[in-house]
């Protein structure tokens, strides 16, 4: 487990790669066809059970991990949301496309489908401890619903959690463009848990405010 | 670094293989999503109905520090951003600019930039004529909504 120091002190070869990485894509794309054109991000197909959300496979709990919530009080993660399906996303405030997409999704299907805040808990945990502050995390946070938990802690404890639930770590991708540091790599899906901490189901990115307001009932129905 | 050679045989490479006819390009009417911590991505579509290879090299507008070509890539249930130098508008091809894949990125938006205003883009292309095209700013889920509505994307 790296530590934020030695994060940084790895960065030049990885900035370097990815700038490889990024050549040997354009150089792919100059001549061939159209692979820039190619993304599919459809809602989600339901299941047979009639979910949109996908299954997990195989069996992962609520990570032990103590973070802090941006009034500076701990929040152990497998006890602080015990008793309530908890909703569970790892991103940054400076994310532009994929986060405030999944966030946005859901605080709106919550308003449709008639979900309270008090029977679910929403919670989105920074993968960006150097840039999200507490009042940043808290001002991103409103721009969809002042009931959704933000979180933040060490990049230590938060690989820590993303390893316990077997999801890629945060990366360090170069540069932003503002200036302000760097982007990340974070996963892309939205994690499910029971009352009991049991992770049940994920929504990856494409998931829609349709998908959300079919399945959030159930979350609260099933899974309370 | 290292990378600069790269990046010259390149710009050699793509050079060659775009020498040959003519591009003609249509760009849709953009839109933008309201600003959320100091950035904003911008929704439109280009088509090149000719047949000649071009790419899209940069965009500028008068609403915002500036804009970046973008393009997020979801692989092994992970999200990274790549920032794109250009973007291959090859010959009878469609390209759009959307959540979820290719995108312009509008860093520091102005304060004008808010639900329901519009502003001014001007693409700036490898072969052909700048093209100038209106974008007007909405709120982010719809916009994301109705870009993955698209059944042709």
């Amino acid at each position: 487990m790296s530590s934020p120091r030695s994060a940084r002190s790895s960065r030049p070869p990885r900035v370097r790669t990815l700038a490889l990485l990024l050549v040997a894509g354009l150089l792919a794309a100059a001549c061939g066809p159209a692979s820039a054109t190619a993304i599919a991000a459809q809602g989600l197909e339901p299941g047979p059970d009639g979910w949109r959300g996908i299954p997990l496979e195989r069996e992962r709990s609520m990570p032990e991990a103590t973070l802090l919530d941006t009034e500076g009080a701990e929040v152990a993660l497998h006890e602080a949301f015990a008793g309530t399906p908890t909703l569970l996303f790892f991103g940054y405030t400076s994310c532009p496309d994929i986060c405030p997409i999944h966030l946005a999704a859901i605080a709106s299907a919550m308003g449709t489908a008639g979900v309270s805040f008090d029977d679910l808990d929403v919670v989105f945990v920074s993968v960006d401890p150097d840039r999200d502050t507490p009042e940043r995390i808290d001002d991103y946070l409103a721009n969809f619903s002042r009931h959704m938990v933000g979180l933040h802690g060490d990049l230590a404890v938060v690989e820590d959690a993303l390893a316990q639930l077997d999801l890629p770590g945060p990366i360090v991708e170069g540069p932003d463009p503002r200036g302000e540091g760097d982007l990340i790599g974070h996963p892309a899906q939205v994690i499910g848990f029971d009352a009991d901490g049991q992770a049940l189901r994920t929504w990856p990115f494409g998931a829609r405010r349709s998908d959300w307001i079919s399945d959030l009932p159930r979350i609260v129905e099933e899974w309370s | 670094m290292a990378v600069l050679p790269w990046l010259l045989g390149l710009a050699l490479l793509a050079g060659a293989c775009t020498a040959t006819g003519s591009p003609e390009l249509e760009v849709s009417a953009a839109q933008a999503a309201v600003p959320l911590a100091g950035s904003s991505q911008i929704v439109l579509t280009i088509s090149n109905l000719g047949d000649g290879d071009d790419a899209l090299v940069a965009v500028d507008t008068d609403a915002a520090l500036g804009i970046e070509l973008h393009e997020t890539r979801i692989e092994d249930d992970r999200a990274t951003m790549v920032s794109l130098e250009q973007v291959p508008l090859p010959a009878g091809e469609t390209v759009r600019f959307r959540p979820g894949g290719l995108h312009l990125m509008m860093i520091a938006p102005d304060d004008e930039v808010v639900l329901g205003a519009t502003f001014e883009l001007t693409l700036r292309f490898d072969r052909s004529d700048p093209i100038t095209t209106t974008a007007e700013v909405r709120d982010l889920l719809d916009l994301a909504e109705d870009a993955l509505d698209d059944p042709d994307a």
